[in-house]
């Protein structure tokens, strides 16, 4: 039986297609869905307390929140977990800006951490709404050693056999070995 | 009566080496608890697969509640959201934690546990990202051991330190915005009750800057 200890199935991950692009300079886009009508598992937010020092309070405005998403590959077929954290963070002024946190794991292949910028610049896809962008700071597993940029906005499908619309958070990331 | 004791035979040997699974001298790890911010969390916001025996031996099937994810490429992962509570036991951040199974352990080594990540936010302050290894081979010999004395499959004490940092499965995390952009450090946790209630999410968080 100890033997047999070595060789027993311990969980794994089903692995699906991953639809990835390569790109010119030698990187790949790949992207990620969020259904906003079914992929929510997890939310919370807390206030912050003003006096006598910024401090939290369990009640409050909800000027900081926390969800996790299940994610989707290119298919539509999830294929992992993101978690997004929302608050403000002091600027080398000292003045309070927004930041936006992601973390998204594909327990197949691994994680990226991505880390929205501060100051949005222009919209990359003028056709989409509330589009925001930022870096791609990390990852592990298959993402090991890769940075990049990543796109975030809210786009709309309608199946053309219903006619219903689904609107999706698109996670669009395009990484690159960070030797190159 | 032969049958009846090749039976008891069979049945005495496989506890003989459930126990000495349980007991196995080749399991264990590096372990240290560098942590000097330590923040502890009691949360019910979790979801996911059973992070006790059963979900780590891949029984999940066996447990008395279904997996929270059915689908194949997540069902052996969890999520939870925690209030960050720091030693006065004032709300101090808000916690994400995910975690997936290591599918790269071997039960004969004692390598079973779960490759763990953290998104931590302190308003007003910054945020910072966690990556580590939570070894749940103490729960499941522990587990092991309740099982052979009858019990349920289920580990007994009230708090595990589950994580390891050595130079393979390193417990590090990054800052990622405002006072702790650019900071990093080492990060350990200490997950209580697992596998007694998988609805509650409890322990600390303990964050040390190199």
């Amino acid at each position: 039986m100890l033997a047999g200890a070595g060789v027993y199935p311990l969980p794994g991950h089903e692995r699906l297609r991953s639809g990835i692009e390569a790109m010119e300079n030698g990187g790949r886009k790949e992207d990620f869905y969020i259904d906003l009508s079914t992929d929510q598992v997890l939310t919370k937010k807390a206030g912050v307390a003003a006096f006598p020092v910024p401090a939290m309070s369990v009640a409050g405005s909800e000027s900081l929140s926390a969800s996790v998403y299940k994610i989707r590959n290119s298919d539509r077929d999830v294929v992992g977990l993101a978690a997004q954290v929302t608050g403000n963070v002091p600027d080398s002024l000292g003045e309070p800006v927004p930041a936006v946190n992601w973390i998204l794991m594909v327990p197949s292949r691994g994680t990226l951490v991505l880390d929205q910028e501060r100051v949005l610049p222009g919209s990359l896809i003028p056709e989409m709404a509330s589009v925001q962008q930022g870096t791609v700071v990390s990852g592990d597993g298959e993402f090991a050693g890769l940075n990049g940029r990543y796109v975030q906005a809210e786009i709309t499908e309608t199946d053309y056999d219903s006619g219903n619309e689904s609107r999706y958070i698109l996670l669009s990331t395009r990484v690159w070995s960070e030797a190159e | 009566m032969r049958a009846l004791t090749v039976i008891a035979g069979l049945l005495s040997g496989a506890l003989v080496a459930v126990l000495l699974l349980a007991l196995n001298p080749f399991a264990g790890g590096d372990r240290e608890a560098p942590g000097t911010s330590a923040y502890s969390f009691v949360s019910n916001d979790v979801a996911g697969m059973r992070r006790g025996a059963f979900g780590v031996l891949n029984l999940s099937l066996l447990a008395d509640t279904p997996p929270d994810f059915h689908e194949p490429t997540i069902e052996n992962s969890y999520a939870a959201i925690t209030m960050l509570r720091d030693a006065q036991g004032g709300p101090a951040g808000l916690g994400v934690k995910l975690a997936s199974a290591d599918s790269g352990g071997n039960l004969l080594t004692g390598d079973v546990g779960l490759k763990t990540y953290w998104l931590v936010f302190w308003p007003n302050q910054g945020s910072i990202h966690a990556r580590g290894y939570e070894s749940l081979w103490p729960v499941v010999s522990d587990s092991l051991l309740s099982a052979v004395f009858g019990g349920p499959l289920a580990a007994r004490n009230e708090s595990y330190e589950m994580s390891v940092v050595d130079a393979d499965k390193e417990g590090v995390w990054k800052g990622l915005s405002g006072i702790y952009y650019d900071d990093a450090g080492y990060m350990t946790t200490v997950i209580t009750g697992p596998g007694i209630d998988n609805d509650i999410f409890q322990g600390e968080l303990e964050l040390q800057p190199y």
